[in-house]
């Protein structure tokens, strides 16, 4: 990422350390969400994302390190920092017995804000004909919306979305991803962390992937994801005799009945789907259809958390969800 | 203020306190039935079934009476007219009776409602959602505690003023005055033991974060005080005049304006002692107990995680 200037970023995290028990949350931990699009937050299960949501928006404290929202300290000026941020974390969390519209004027009345802006936020999310039904009998896809209508009755500067497209089926997800975009266009800055990276290329403009508490990488999707670490897909008639031919030469794995996959060994550079044809053509193999891809945002995840260094402090002895790249890989 | 009204708008609309406060101030007011009943001065027909009942009795007496086999102490057992006559009780006496009546009725309701108001928000996971919107933990903490305190006092005070309307107007009906003096301090007693018991059930609400957790601890604190009571009065001595100063004894204290604690020696060599707790001094206990508790809330609220 370019070096940017504090006063460009809407969240910036400094050395954030966050002990639970045995288990090191956050070690060290910098992030920096540029103002502005949509930023992914990455990392596998127990990799701190939450924990980080968690201190952005003052519901946990750090142990060690700063966190600024929009240059202002999150530990000292939190009522501040409340105003601007809009916050969904974990999953959508509503009184079940009150509808949709007494759970966000419950939310709206401490802002002073008059009904008519909890109406605007129920349209906003398309929930306005179900407003006056108990959010307990909400899909998880209307919660989600409650959740996200509930944010923005605050006109936050910077929404952070914790999974938003968790449970939701594929029209939910297309019409987060388009209120996401929509939000971002207005200048809002969207904070989302999320598992599914496909939803995120389509998405996010900027990426943090996190792994045991720390930074792996950050920055413009596209500089995430490395050219030479792409591959090539080879149909042939005979998968097991062309990857008899390919595999002194690459890491070849077998797709689909007429498919393999041809990626580089390791410390050598992306495959040339020109050289692949012609290993092929020499041990007299023919390839009905070759095509070259670049490295996917899931593939650089992977490759990135599997590299994650190990935590300088006490490994988790209890952390149950928490991956070991062995796990991310397999 | 608007966090305040927020809480409020919250209690007000749930569920459990739409159904559980109309049920107790009908339930409160339904005492003062049986109670204003037994002041009702003896109507004509009341004198005529007690004449016609004394009859029936006396000539069953005859009866059984005449005759050598007769028992000798028949006129030992030689109804009079007086045995069937109802003596209408002091209006005064009556109240006493209704506010025995009504006794802890509200009590566990108070405190449930207390406890649940907090403890649902942890349960359902709303808290972190509302302290993501309104970050000060102690603001939060004291409008909770003011909107459960002043509702669940207004609504101990609408039960005991159902209670005492039902009463006065079924008495002066039939012409029997009754003295209200005491009526207007005796309800500002019930708003101030409902709001103290509450400021207690709202921080157990809050250290818990569990209603039924939160509840099983007041009944076995109840269950407890049940059993340090029996304990007390057999060891006897300075002891047993150590009851006096259990919370469900001084609670009632506040709740009846004013109680007797009654020492009663079981070999019965020496007469009963009888106490008397002001209401004052049991208000004192309990804003002790209420601060006491409310302190490890606060602490509760702002030092632990919050999920």
């Amino acid at each position: 990422m370019n070096p940017v200037l504090d006063h460009e970023l809407a969240l910036h995290a400094q050395g954030l350390s966050k002990r639970y028990a045995a288990v090191q949350a956050l070690d060290q931990l910098e992030l920096r969400v540029p103002r502005g699009g949509v930023h992914a937050f990455l990392g596998p299960n127990g990799s701190g994302k939450t924990t980080t949501i968690r201190i952005a928006t003052g519901l946990t404290r750090a142990d060690h390190g700063t966190m600024h929202v929009f240059g202002r300290d999150v530990r000292t000026e939190l009522r501040h920092v409340a105003t601007q941020v809009g916050a969904i974390v974990e999953e959508p969390k509503f009184f079940p017995a009150f509808s949709g519209r007494l759970n966000l004027r419950l939310l709206a009345l401490p802002l002073k804000l008059p009904d008519s802006a909890v109406d605007q936020a129920l349209e906003q999310v398309g929930l306005r004909d179900r407003a006056g039904t108990p959010v307990g009998g909400y899909s998880l896809g209307m919660k989600q919306r409650l959740a996200l209508g509930a944010a923005l009755l605050k006109q936050p500067q910077l929404l952070i979305f914790d999974e938003p497209t968790n449970g939701l089926d594929p029209a939910g997800i297309q019409q987060i991803r388009g209120t996401l975009r929509e939000l971002a266009a207005q200048g809002i800055t969207i904070l989302m962390s999320s598992h599914v990276l496909g939803e995120v290329e389509q998405v996010a403009d900027t990426a943090s992937i996190i792994a045991r508490g720390r930074l792996l990488a950050e920055g413009p999707l596209r500089e995430l994801v490395k050219p030479d670490e792409g591959s090539v897909t080879v149909e042939v008639p005979d998968v097991a005799a062309a990857a008899a031919v390919l595999q002194p030469h690459y890491l070849v794995t077998p797709t689909g009945r007429n498919h393999l996959l041809v990626r580089a060994l390791p410390g050598q550079s992306a495959p040339d789907p020109g050289e692949v044809n012609r290993l092929l053509a020499q041990a007299g193999w023919y390839a009905s259809a070759l095509a070259s891809r670049s490295e996917t945002l899931e593939e650089a995840f992977l490759r990135l958390t599997a590299a994650a260094p190990p935590p300088t402090a006490a490994p988790p002895s209890s952390a149950g969800n928490t991956a070991t790249p062995g796990e991310v890989l397999r | 203020m608007r966090l305040f009204l927020a809480e409020l708008l919250r209690f007000w609309s749930r569920r459990m306190v739409w159904v559980a406060i109309p049920v107790l101030i009908v339930l409160t007011a339904a005492t003062a039935v049986p109670a204003a009943m037994l002041a009702f001065p003896t109507s004509a027909a009341d004198q005529a079934q007690a004449q016609a009942d004394y009859q029936q009795e006396y000539q069953q007496w005859q009866t059984d009476c005449a005759g050598p086999d007769a028992d000798p102490d028949c006129d030992l057992y030689k109804p009079t007219p007086a045995d069937f006559e109802r003596t209408p009780s002091s209006a005064a006496d009556a109240w006493q009776l209704a506010l025995s009546l009504k006794g802890g009725l509200g009590t566990l309701l108070y405190l449930l409602i207390g406890v649940s108001f907090v403890a649902a928000e942890f349960r359902a996971g709303t808290i972190s959602t509302w302290l993501t919107f309104n970050p000060n933990r102690y603001a939060v903490y004291a409008t909770k505690l003011g909107a459960a305190a002043l509702s669940l006092g207004a609504a101990a005070v609408l039960a005991l003023a159902a209670q005492m309307a039902v009463f006065v107007v079924m008495l002066t009906t039939v012409g029997v005055a009754v003295d209200t003096s005491g009526f207007a301090v005796l309800l500002g007693w019930n708003f101030v033991g409902a709001a103290l018991l509450t400021s207690v059930a709202v921080a157990i609400g809050m250290i818990f974060r569990h209603t039924v957790a939160g509840l099983a601890i007041a009944i076995g604190v109840n269950f407890l005080e049940g059993i340090a009571q029996v304990a007390l009065m057999f060891a006897g001595g300075g002891w047993s005049r150590l009851g006096q100063y259990l919370p469900g004894t001084q609670l009632n204290a506040v709740f009846g304006g004013g109680a007797s604690y009654v020492v009663q020696p079981l070999d019965g060599a020496a007469e009963a002692a009888v106490i008397p707790i002001t209401p004052e001094g049991a208000a004192l206990y309990w804003t002790i107990l209420a601060v006491a508790f409310t302190a490890v809330g606060v602490l509760s609220l702002t030092r632990r995680e919050v999920r």
